[in-house]
């Protein structure tokens, strides 16, 4: 039905009782626009409805009854009496009133005792089959910082895994003799660093390549150790070969010079006694590596390793607080 | 509430809920399948729901699912329909829990789940009221009705005893 000036009137009913669907109400909007000396009439209307309230009855619950509030049990009660008797609804006097009806009435007692016995059972065994399909696994949530510190230990360990799989990592890499050649430090040395005497023969520390790297160097140039070292992709000592620091040196580079302290300091790595030699290898570092990154992320990552009964390193593992993983030494 | 305690409602309240479902629509597969999409749902708040609620919570939401399914499969008689004088059997029963549940099964739907919640479950009338959204009164009703008509379904109920 289209509106129009015959049947108007219903659609403004309709639509304050909000019963137009969107068509009709577009129908309207058009057919006001198109006639605007009903447009008062319709404004009108909104007024003409009784607005909505609900007053409240106060203190209804002063109307309620109970039990007790039953001056004598009697045929047209006695059942529901039974029943809340079954269901605990009845107050300790009530109960007692009950109890006294029945005893008076014992032809009661055993339509009571039946009434009392209307209740289901849940005696047979009914189980939800394969309850497992409705459990849940544990959710390992990774917080952010775990996870950066998850991928920047892989990323470092992947790159010495791959070394320690190879290489025996307990092995010294260098172990201390001097440079031959006074001349090297003097050429090699930055001159910040350069010592005002010279060291004398006893008191250098010395440099010694493993036998069996010695056999293929022999055409080397054994006065360039960093050069020997870095063919033989050996790890060099950081501290300054026979070297004495200058006092007047500042903190910071005397930090740099040692690699051991640099380590100590910066990662917060454990110092070794000073009268031991140092002992870098890639297993030391990589452990410092771990440190480091619990130090930055105050995570508790744990680099382990396993030996068999000769005491030779057969797995590297790192453990996580959730999960882990390791990797077994190649021989 | 934590995925362990999800997994613990799991193993406390499945058959429970599965018990309740099943002795109303009389259909395992309907039944499982109410209490699966039951559990999803809890799966889908898990964070939101205390897990002390947890079965209140799980009960609930399996009603109204079940009613739901009921009213889209089933035709169901309002308790005023269910004339009373006509379900007496003078049978004799060997088994007063087997006469409960076949009287029980003719109560209508709502008022069968209310009593079920208050015998199988323990429930007071304020939770039955909260998980089936009747008032309490109305629980109260439905539980003093449902009983009445148990005694009178159960008929001559020497023979039983």
């Amino acid at each position: 039905m289209k509106i129009n000036r015959n049947n108007y009137e219903i659609y403004f009913l309709d639509y304050f009782d909000g019963r137009l669907d969107e068509a009709s109400i577009r129908d309207l909007e058009i057919f006001l626009f198109d006639h605007p000396d009903l447009e008062e009439e319709f404004n009108n209307y909104k007024h003409q409805f009784l607005p909505l309230d609900t007053p409240l009855f106060v203190n209804k619950e002063l109307l309620k009854r109970d039990f007790k509030d039953f001056n004598l049990i009697e045929e047209n009660n006695f059942e529901e009496f039974c029943i809340a008797a079954s269901e605990g609804d009845l107050d300790h006097g009530t109960l007692k009133k009950f109890n006294e009806y029945l005893r008076l009435h014992p032809k009661k007692r055993k339509e009571y005792e039946i009434i009392d016995k209307l209740k289901l059972i849940p005696g047979d065994l009914i189980v939800f089959p394969k309850k497992y399909i409705l459990k849940k696994n544990q959710k390992i949530q990774f917080k952010r910082v775990v996870l950066f510190t998850i991928s920047t230990a892989a990323a470092v360990l992947l790159i010495l895994f791959f070394n320690l799989r190879n290489r025996n990592s307990e092995n010294l890499l260098v172990q201390g003799e001097s440079i031959d050649s006074y001349s090297y430090i003097r050429e090699n040395v930055p001159q910040e660093f350069f010592v005002k005497k010279p060291i004398k023969t006893e008191e250098k520390k010395r440099i010694v390549i493993p036998q069996k790297k010695k056999e293929n160097i022999d055409n080397t140039n054994y006065s360039n150790p960093a050069e020997i070292a870095e063919r033989q992709n050996l790890m060099p000592r950081l501290d300054p070969i026979g070297a004495e620091l200058e006092s007047n040196l500042n903190d910071e580079l005397n930090k740099s010079l040692r690699g051991q302290s640099f380590i100590a300091t910066e990662i917060k790595f454990e110092t070794r006694p000073a009268n031991q030699y140092d002992r870098l290898n890639l297993l030391s570092l990589a452990e410092a590596g771990i440190k480091g990154v619990n130090y930055l992320t105050e995570s508790e990552i744990k680099f382990q390793k396993k030996v068999d009964d000769k005491g030779e390193i057969t797995e590297f593992g790192i453990e996580l607080q959730r999960f882990g993983f390791s990797t077994q030494r190649k021989k | 509430m934590t995925v362990a305690e999800y997994n613990l409602s799991v193993d406390d309240y499945a058959d429970k809920l599965y018990r309740f479902i099943l002795k109303n629509l009389r259909s395992e597969d309907e039944a499982k399948d109410i209490v699966q999409e039951t559990y999803s749902r809890l799966w889908q708040k898990v964070s939101e729901v205390d897990s002390l609620k947890v079965k209140s919570y799980l009960f609930t939401t399996a009603y109204h699912a079940m009613i739901d399914h009921l009213r889209k499969n089933r035709f169901k008689a309002d308790f005023k329909e269910v004339k009373q004088d006509s379900q007496v059997y003078n049978h004799s029963y060997s088994d007063l829990s087997e006469i409960l549940n076949e009287a029980v099964s003719m109560l209508p739907d709502v008022q069968r789940s209310v009593i079920m919640l208050r015998d199988y479950e323990g429930y007071s009338y304020d939770e039955i009221s909260e998980i089936t959204g009747l008032t309490e009164s109305q629980v109260k009703v439905y539980i003093y009705r449902g009983r009445v008509f148990l005694k009178k379904y159960i008929g001559s109920i020497e023979t039983v005893i």
